[in-house]
């Protein structure tokens, strides 16, 4: 994944988009067992599908073979990725026959057709959450856009390497030196992987939550806030508005403090703190709590409405139950 | 011009940069600093016509004050132009231009290091 900075700090990705073999056929009518292609310099051969061939899922993956030999530093080469490890980059181009207007259609493949799910890795499970759809235009231009913020995004792998590949096996064709064939068997277009069952699982925020959170309108009087504390038996109270969004928090100590010094304050607006961090129910535990020292967090879900708390309370929840092993 | 000043422990609990600034009248931008209980690290930027006059003012108060003419360096050789500096640099130092070709702005470079790590291909150094 590259180095991914906390709270959507940045978006990394990967891919060609647009010069990926399997986005010009996505059927897989052209691309199958026996097709010659460019691999790292040298004239290679696609072999079938490769692990984790999942083209229903838009991931497609091939098994190729070519000799190491006649290959070139150019397009072949060691990395390491944070996050993930040591790893290859593999030059690989498959030259495409133009045989009629379905191919026409497929290989008019453009960035901007190409969408993929914007992944939220902070959450530490196999199914992440999809943010959401992002076509491949927009993580090219080097920013997107979410809940109104200008994220920036990098790329893994080069666009000016993939181009290159291109160009090359472009040459190779038009020279002769790459005689195109099609299929000798077909691979299928439409398998989903199957994973491995997902035996361990991290505690998240949903899973110690408290769902009977109390909450206050912005508008009522500090008094009110009072008693609701003293009734809710808690020392922080979400505020919200008239359309039930989150605006801010009260605690006990800001009404102790509203109450020792009587001022013009007299609303829950007055005192409430406006700066509210919050957590979502597919957090993770420790990653949620590691955003501040305080002692309490509104969860919230997408349109900003509190659901729960997650007070320092619940993480004694965590304790004696199947987390604690 | 950018000055990476490093001093003592000792000479770390005087305001060196503080007395540069009233001494000189320099407006000094601290774009990076780390102290810690030995040693101090602060990289400073001056404009380019005082910055011999803020080196020699800060290596009297006993100061070491290195002048860095380069920002972070790219091993040509090893780049593939991927990319993957770009969104976690803090300057946006890099860029890829028309032909997709990594660019770097380093005067923008703060020295950081942290798109060394992000480096797939370990291209990137630092100066010194």
């Amino acid at each position: 994944m590259g180095v991914l900075l906390p709270n959507c700090g940045n978006v990394s990705y990967s891919g060609a988009g647009v010069l990926n073999p399997l986005s010009n056929d996505p059927k897989l009518r052209l691309i199958g067992s026996g097709v010659s292609i460019f691999l790292c310099g040298a004239e290679g051969m696609v072999v079938g599908e490769g692990t984790q061939h999942s083209p229903a899922g838009g991931f497609g993956t091939l098994m190729v073979t070519g000799d190491l030999k006649e290959m070139s530093q150019d397009y072949l080469r060691a990395a390491t990725m944070t996050g993930y490890g040591v790893t290859l980059y593999v030059g690989l181009g498959i030259p495409l026959p133009v045989l009629d207007i379905d191919v026409v259609r497929a290989t008019a493949v453009r960035d901007q057709d190409i969408f993929v799910d914007l992944l939220d890795y902070g959450v530490p499970s196999r199914s992440r959450p999809a943010l959401r759809k992002v076509s491949y235009a927009e993580l090219r231009s080097g920013v997107i856009e979410m809940h109104g913020e200008e994220i920036r995004t990098s790329s893994l792998s080069s666009f000016k390497k993939a181009r290159e590949v291109a160009g090359e096996l472009k040459r190779w064709v038009e020279s002769g030196a790459m005689q195109l064939a099609l299929p000798t068997r077909p691979i299928d277009a439409k398998k989903p992987v199957k994973p491995m069952y997902e035996s361990t699982k991290g505690p998240r925020v949903r899973d110690i939550m408290d769902r009977q959170v109390v909450s206050i309108g912005e508008d009522e009087e500090i008094r009110t806030a009072a008693k609701k504390l003293l009734k809710g038996e808690t020392n922080h109270l979400p505020v919200i508005n008239s359309d039930n969004v989150l605006v801010g928090i009260v605690t006990t100590f800001d009404i102790s403090k509203a109450v020792a010094n009587p001022g013009k304050a007299h609303l829950v607006k007055d005192i409430m703190k406006k700066k509210v961090i919050t957590a979502t129910p597919d957090e993770a535990v420790d990653i949620a709590v590691q955003k501040n020292n305080i002692s309490a967090l509104p969860v919230v879900d997408g349109g900003h409405h509190v659901i729960a708390i997650l007070t320092a309370m619940d993480l004694g929840k965590l304790f004696g139950r199947r987390w604690l092993k | 011009m950018k000055l990476l000043v490093t001093f003592s422990r000792k000479k770390g609990s005087k305001p060196i940069i503080a007395q540069v600034v009233r001494d000189t009248g320099v407006l000094i931008n601290v774009e990076r600093a780390i102290i810690d209980s030995s040693e101090g690290e602060a990289l400073i930027d001056v404009p380019d016509d005082q910055c011999q006059l803020v080196r020699n003012t800060m290596i009297s108060l006993g100061a070491n004050v290195h002048i860095l003419e380069h920002g972070i360096g790219v091993n040509e050789s090893e780049c593939i132009d991927c990319g993957a500096c770009i969104s976690i640099c803090p300057r946006e130092v890099f860029s890829l231009d028309s032909h997709w070709k990594l660019q770097l702005a380093e005067e923008k470079c703060v020295l950081c290091g942290k798109c060394i790590e992000a480096c797939p291909q370990q291209a990137l150094t630092l100066p010194l």
